[in-house]
């Protein structure tokens, strides 16, 4: 076996025990919540035999530590159970939204790495006016909440400009195929993922411009200059590309941060993904899909953390894989 | 005898703005090198011989900045201290190599020595990287690498240290530099590894003609392989000369001093001396001759005069009051 | 004076493993000190000169059992070291003190001259406040840091390195040791107050000359020359040479130490460039997978067929105890 195989194969079972307390810690979580699904389903007028039965067929009539045996027993087994609400399994519900919401983050990633490390090089490189200029942007970015700020772009480019779309992920009633399918989705992608972005660029930027700066400081540095190559090549090959391995962790450690983003920013923009189905199962109290987003959740961030152990191995030629 | 100067350093202050003052780290440094020669600078730690180096190499820190004075490069005659970014990096790696001190931090840890090699070359020579590499292996192999062709594929922290070492030599020499400039370069490694690489140094420098700088607090190493001492003590030249009678007959008393400091194998530790007293604080450094607090034969004009650097013959100048 | 062993080594050994054990694998062990055996009289000093990975401060550690053995004895006045309890061994730590290379790192840089010195009576001793200030204005003259009541109230950072030495040598002779270790003491000075310390060192030897043990650690056989008048010389973690130091600078019979000395740089260059050279070659290997036999045989001009299967023993050629076959029958 390649040592990467292993390598893989020895975290993703070093994983087993954190997927288990990510249910464990949901579940309760969700279940120590206020509020009953049941007069949900039944309205709050309900007769109480309606209400029992209601309970009985969910079987939210057992004590919870039961309850817990078998929705854990259950999801070994790959079944994640039935939404109370849309009486479909939750996997299908779930899986059908992956896309979209996948098709956001990854999109907010990319344009916020791209963008950020640039930006980030570029101040820690210029100094003086231009590091100002995008340390000030970045602290703004960062504190600007994601609900607030989709809410702002929103008014700003779809209802004033009416550049772009108020909400959705393909324009409703037109049966586009191919290119123009691709370019509808581009159309309605653009505020989200903005917004979804913007943050993340002004982390990406900050942290960036240290580590570069940090990196301008070591010794190499100086072999590098007094060959007499171009600064640009200095910055970009020589500190860059050793500042570049902070930058990962942080992008992988921000894979949860950006899930919740999505949460807020999908509910602006009535994208169609898992954070919208989260935020609505949420308010409805339909437990067994708001475990399995969680569940699916933490499993995506968990490959996300994989991929920056693999992508260290790339960048620093001194870490091993072990 | 003129014309085959390759550096002229006139009166050259190079200060360090902090926040306790102004160090005077290089304090009006004069002195000039000829072709084919090497040059020692000796000096302790403080003594502004390091920032000498990187001065010539235009590679001071941010808060360092030259203040006065100019750095002639020959044959055009052309001031360093005056050239435009640009062109000061046509002059780095390509006329004038540099060989850094610790060959653990030196080197870039995500790169592969052979690219770090051939870098200098590509953008020097305007050559492919294939072409850059392969005359990577080359200078690997001229520095008495066995199997180079491998090693320039592997990444710095799969290398010994005299390895390393010998990589960063390779970088400084790749473009045939007229000057080579090597600040400490033996200090981080072990004795029997610093003599093969101090060996290759006198080697190669014979055989391509070039002029050496070798920046160091190690007189034992001077001795091996210099042609000419400057003593600097406290951001100025103490003494200059031509190296066995340097060692033979040292006239200022810093230079009888130093001498006597380090034990050797070939005196008896009854012989072993030292220098009263501390290297002095830059920022405030002693009225008259700076050596004052410290010079067993000070005497009052010492106190008052700074002494100027005066030759007192051919091959020698010294700045010390009882030359006078 | 000279009489009886003040400080015996016996066959100490000090392995560190490397990696995990995996699934029943066995260990891998470096080496780092490999069976070495010493004794020094009462006012007896043996120097240890070594490169890097040669071991020699992880001996010293050993002895001073500031790291624990893998086997061995050593004995400090009659004293087996390596038996004693915590309690025990902190009672007896006065009597055993290092001097370190970096003098700043040793010295807790929040305190005062007078605190640091002074702790070591409070720690050790029942003596009074008054007493102790006495104590500290003595050793620091001692020392040379004079007139002493200008260093009491200032902080390590306020001192410049030969001073902080100072103070560092000032502390481990506080309470009279038995057995003092200088590792590498003069390397992170300046060139011109490296032989102040020279001096320093050579005073407090004499001065304590009735009941000491003095040990130098260093990669620099001139200084050795100058402060003790034995040595060993160490190649990865083992003993190759033993004896005067003068007769093995005058004389090297290990072609390890004729290498290492042939080496330094000697500030004359009448003799640096009319000297004989041994040939080098390569460099010092691994010690995670040294090479078998003799260490030093890759390196070696004069390597044998049998220095490439066994190792050889010490054994007594004149005045010396050489590991070496070509002084073997």
């Amino acid at each position: 076996m390649s040592p990467l195989l292993v390598f893989i194969i020895r975290r993703l079972i070093q994983y087993i025990p954190m997927i288990l307390a990510v249910i464990i810690v949901t579940f309760l979580l969700v279940r120590l919540a206020p509020g009953d699904p049941t007069y949900i389903l039944v309205g709050e007028v309900g007769d109480e035999s309606f209400v029992r039965a209601a309970r009985e067929r969910l079987g939210l009539d057992k004590p919870l530590y039961e309850q817990f045996v078998i929705y854990i027993s259950n999801v070994f087994r790959g079944d994640l159970g039935y939404s109370y609400l849309r009486s479909e399994p939750v996997a299908k519900l779930i899986v059908e939204r992956i896309p979209a919401t996948l098709l956001l983050v990854l999109t907010a990633m990319f344009i916020s790495a791209l963008i950020g490390i640039i930006a980030g090089t570029i101040a820690a490189a210029k100094k003086g006016a231009a590091d100002l200029t995008l340390s000030t942007l970045s602290i703004v970015g960062i504190s600007i909440p994601y609900f607030w700020l989709g809410q702002i772009i929103l008014i700003i480019f779809a209802v004033w400009l009416g550049v772009f779309p108020l909400g959705g992920m393909i324009s409703v009633g037109h049966e586009y195929q191919g290119l123009q399918y691709f370019i509808d989705v581009i159309y309605h992608l653009t505020l989200p993922a903005m917004t979804l972005a913007i943050f993340n660029i002004a982390f990406t930027t900050k942290i960036t411009r240290g580590s570069v700066l940090e990196a301008l400081t070591q010794d190499y540095i100086l072999t590098a200059r007094a060959k007499g190559i171009p600064e640009s090549r200095v910055v970009f090959r020589h500190a860059l590309r050793n500042a570049l391995i902070p930058v990962v962790t942080y992008t992988g450690f921000n894979t949860g941060v950006l899930l919740v983003g999505a949460i807020l920013t999908e509910t602006v923009f009535a994208w169609p993904g898992m954070g919208s189905l989260l935020y609505d199962s949420i308010r409805l109290r339909d437990y067994p899909v708001v475990l399995g987003i969680f569940i699916y959740g933490s499993i995506i961030v968990i490959l996300a953390n994989l991929l920056v152990d693999i992508l260290y191995g790339i960048l620093d030629p001194r870490i091993r894989l072990r | 005898m003129n014309d085959s100067r390759i550096l002229e350093i006139s009166d050259l202050k190079t200060y360090y703005y902090t926040s306790r003052g102004i160090v005077r780290a290089v304090d009006g440094i004069t002195l000039d090198l000829k072709k084919g020669e090497s040059l020692a600078i000796v000096g302790e730690s403080g003594s502004g011989k390091s920032t000498l180096a990187f001065s010539i190499m235009r590679l001071l820190p941010d808060n360092a900045r030259i203040v006065d004075g100019s750095i002639w490069l020959y044959p055009e005659k052309i001031d360093l201290v005056r050239l435009s970014n640009d062109e000061m990096r046509k002059v780095r790696g390509r006329r004038i190599g540099m060989v850094f001190q610790d060959p653990m931090t030196f080197l870039n840890p995500v790169m592969k020595v052979g690219d770090q090699i051939a870098e200098a070359i590509m953008y020097h020579h305007g050559c492919t990287q294939k072409v850059a590499r392969k005359r990577a292996v080359e200078l690997l192999e001229r520095l008495r690498i066995p199997d180079a062709s491998n090693v320039a594929l592997r990444y710095p922290h799969q290398l010994s240290g005299g390895m390393k070492q010998r990589v960063i030599i390779a970088i400084a020499i790749s473009c045939n530099p007229e000057i080579l400039i090597a600040d400490e370069p033996t200090t981080a490694l072990d004795v029997t590894v610093q003599a093969e690489v101090l060996e290759l140094l006198r080697g190669f420098i014979h055989e391509l003609g070039m002029s050496l700088i070798l920046v160091t607090h190690d007189l034992g190493i001077v001795a091996e392989i210099c042609d000419k001492v400057a003593i600097m003590y406290a951001g100025k030249i103490v003494e200059i000369a031509e190296t066995y009678s340097l060692y033979k007959s040292p006239k200022h008393p810093y230079t009888i001093g130093l001498l006597k400091a380090v034990p050797t194998v070939h005196k008896s530790s009854s012989e072993v001396g030292g220098i009263k007293g501390n290297p002095p604080d830059l920022v405030n450094p002693p009225a008259g001759c700076r050596f004052n607090p410290r010079c067993p034969y000070v005497f009052e004009k010492c106190l008052g005069e700074e002494p100027p650097l005066i030759r007192v013959n051919n091959d020698r100048a010294v700045a010390c009051w009882l030359m006078m | 004076m000279g009489t009886h062993p003040l400080l015996k080594v016996e066959n100490v050994k000090k392995y560190f493993p490397v990696g995990r054990a995996v699934f029943g694998r066995s260990k891998q062990y470096v080496k780092a000190v490999d069976d070495v055996s010493f004794t020094i009289d009462v006012g007896g000093s043996l120097g240890i000169v070594g490169e890097s990975g040669s071991g020699k401060t992880t001996l010293a550690k050993v002895i001073l059992r500031l790291l624990e053995p893998t086997s061995g004895k050593v004995y400090l006045d009659g004293v087996d070291l390596f038996s004693l309890n915590n309690k025990e061994l902190r009672k007896l730590r006065p009597k055993m003190q290092m001097i370190f290379q970096d003098p700043m790192a040793s010295l807790n840089p929040r305190r005062k001259i007078m605190h640091i010195i002074g702790q070591v009576f409070k720690t050790h001793t029942s003596i009074g406040d008054v007493e102790i200030r006495e104590r500290v204005v003595d050793l620091l003259e001692k020392v040379g840091l004079t007139p002493p009541e200008l260093f009491l109230d200032r902080y390590p950072h306020e001192l410049s390195g030969g001073q902080r030495q100072r103070v560092c040598i000032a502390r481990a002779i506080a309470l009279n040791p038995k057995l003092l270790i200088a590792d590498e003491p003069v390397s992170a000075l300046d060139v011109s107050v490296r032989g102040q310390i020279v001096k320093l060192l050579l005073e407090i030897y004499e001065k304590h000359i009735d009941e000491i043990a003095y040990i130098v650690i260093s990669h620099d056989i001139a200084l050795i020359k100058s402060l003790c008048k034995d040595t060993l010389v160490m190649y990865l973690g083992r003993v190759v040479e033993k004896g005067e130091v003068r007769r093995i600078i005058e004389e090297p019979l290990h072609p390890y130490s004729q290498m290492l000395i042939s080496s330094i740089p000697v500030p004359d260059p009448e003799i640096a460039r009319n000297r004989k050279r041994i040939p080098i070659g390569g460099e010092i290997p691994s010690l995670i997978n040294p090479p078998k036999g003799c260490y030093f045989h890759p390196r070696c001009p004069y390597v044998m067929d049998r220095c490439r299967e066994k190792t050889p023993s010490l054994i007594n050629v004149d005045d010396r105890l050489v590991s070496c076959y070509l002084y073997s029958e």
